[in-house]
């Protein structure tokens, strides 16, 4: 008769086995709780979007500023990014181009943070943004998607806006058609020095690389900063150093910072229960963490042992 | 609401969850949104090259003497195809070094000086205005020089090398440490988003509604009676029939 020799099951190798799910579930119910009632944790600003947002302030009013969105979807980290700076570049009195290099952010997503801004700012009663938006093509303007990523861009440097790459907007109105411009100066006559500032909101490739090479190496248009997806924010802080980029905002975070210097909470589309639930979501994940690495010290001693 | 927009809503909320339903377990749910995400994706870049060719090739066709210089573009563009043919191939090298030979003309300067001049530059700042930022820039050029000596290895890392490549080793963890809290930020942020737009109304219905699907299918499988039942939806699920085994 074969006897099976019982092993001994401790602590730790039972919970390396338990079932992951137990953990998604756990962090769905981490997330959804402050979601529903808001703990409202003070968000400390970092200096790097700080730095954007004073950026923007002391622009003189009719400045232009110009929002690159790299990225696709409207649910991703950059579109709160680009929702909070174009509400505040509307309210602080800046003219504002919307552009991107990938097809899907520049043109769907932008048409619909347009639509979403305005509700927003009917619905908050943000009077300055209200009238801002009243006419299209007077203090926004959407110009689409800028084909060619390197060579376009070194277009808007080299020839400019019009007529080679933006003969018409994003909705098709001839460019020469809009009251767009700066201090008397049309946007048929832009080139990328007349931008005041842009602002590439990046989740990945082409991005903020492209203006850096093509605009700020060669002295063409030096005012950039960068909102950036969480994965690469570590990577931009040698840009910020080498003063490549005025600031940089860091993922959905960064926004709702973002939304507290502009004293507009919700412009991003983000709420305040948002940041509990994400500090929630990081304590739980820290606490997983210890628990993994010293489960993993201790059991491998264990086994040393045997 | 109009019906269009309470449609898309529900449409987005099933969508959303039968993405995440792979969390639970592989199922025929997840497998239509991912067929219905590559679907979407080929679609909208199909529709997007259809508009911009329009958008350039057309004033081309009305007026080609003016515009007579989109003739070498659409060449070279026709010349990219010959990659698949043996005895024309030769032409696929034409827009290939065309390209590249203008990626690098363009791009060369401005790389070089913002990736390495600029950034190499920034590394050696010697003394701040203040205590804190000397400190800082030493740190950095410390952190810079004992990081590319971790990545040196031409000589055994013995003595001041082994030293300081393994205090090059610290600051390279550091860097993984920051990005990878940063990645969970912002996985974790993508999530509450997503969450956030789950929770409205009329999108919160759909959660209830999937998990009792879940449920139901769950307790059919576990009763044995999900093939009797239904045997597409057991064949979806793989649910064995009796006597087969899985795999």
């Amino acid at each position: 008769m074969a006897v099976v020799e019982e092993k001994k099951v401790g602590t730790w190798e039972k919970l390396a086995s338990i079932d992951r799910r137990w953990i998604f579930l756990v962090s769905f119910i981490m997330i959804v709780t402050p979601l529903i009632y808001p703990v409202k944790l003070p968000i400390g600003i970092s200096p790097e979007t700080a730095a954007v947002y004073n950026y923007i302030e002391n622009l003189p009013k009719g400045s232009v500023v110009a929002l690159s969105m790299d990225f696709g979807s409207y649910l991703s980290e950059n579109y709160p990014q680009a929702r909070t700076v174009f509400a505040h570049a509307l309210k602080a009195g800046m003219k504002v181009i919307l552009m991107g290099m990938w097809s899907y952010g520049a043109t769907i997503t932008s048409s619909f943070m347009i639509d979403e801004i305005r509700d927003y700012a009917e619905r908050t009663g943000i009077t300055q943004i209200t009238s801002a938006m009243a006419t299209y093509g007077e203090n926004y303007v959407n110009l689409g998607y800028i084909l060619q990523a390197g060579t376009g861009v070194m277009q808007l440097a080299e020839v400019g806006f019009y007529p080679l790459l933006f003969p018409k907007d994003n909705y098709g109105n001839l460019l020469e058609t809009l009251p767009f411009n700066k201090f008397g100066k049309h946007i048929t006559e832009f080139m990328a020095a007349d931008l005041d500032l842009l602002i590439c909101f990046a989740a990945g490739t082409p991005g903020i690389e492209v203006y850096r090479n093509y605009w700020w190496a060669t002295g063409r248009m030096t005012h950039l900063a960068i909102g950036a997806v969480g994965v690469s924010v570590a990577g931009y802080y040698p840009l910020m150093d080498a003063g490549i980029i005025i600031g940089i905002i860091p993922s959905t975070r960064g926004a709702l910072e973002y939304d507290q210097l502009a004293g507009m909470i919700g412009a991003s589309g983000q709420s305040l229960g948002a940041m509990d639930a994400q500090s929630l979501q990081h304590l739980f994940i820290v606490v997983l963490l210890i628990i993994g690495n010293v489960g993993t010290i201790a059991m491998s001693r264990r086994r040393r042992e045997a | 609401m109009g019906f269009v927009e309470y449609a898309s809503d529900i449409g987005m909320a099933l969508i959303i969850l039968c993405a995440y339903s792979f969390l639970y377990k592989e199922n025929p749910f997840y497998r239509i949104m991912e067929s219905l995400y590559v679907g979407g994706g080929v679609g909208w870049g199909l529709a997007y090259s259809l508009f911009r060719f329009n958008q350039t090739l057309v004033p081309f066709f009305k007026d080609p003497s003016s515009l007579w210089w989109y003739t070498i573009a659409i060449f070279l563009g026709f010349f990219w195809y010959t990659y698949w043919s043996k005895k024309y191939y030769f032409l696929y090298r034409i827009p290939l070094s065309y390209g590249i030979g203008l990626s690098i003309g363009t791009g060369l300067y401005g790389s070089v000086y913002s990736t390495f001049i600029a950034q190499v530059t920034a590394t050696f700042k010697g003394a701040g205005a203040t205590p804190l930022e000397t400190f800082n820039n030493i740190l950095i050029t410390i952190g810079a020089i004992t990081a590319v000596l971790f990545f040196y290895f031409s000589k055994e890392h013995k003595g001041a090398l082994g030293f300081a490549s393994r205090i090059g080793r610290y600051f390279i963890l550091i860097f993984l440490g920051s990005a990878f809290g940063n990645t969970i930020m912002g996985r974790t942020g993508l999530v509450i988003s997503i969450v956030s737009e789950l929770l409205k109304d009329p999108q919160w219905m759909m959660i209830p509604l999937v998990i009792a699907i879940f449920m139901v299918v769950e307790l059919l499988k576990r009763i044995g009676y999900l093939r009797e039942f239904s045997p597409t939806i057991a064949q979806a699920f793989e649910v064995p029939a009796k006597g087969e085994t899985k795999g």
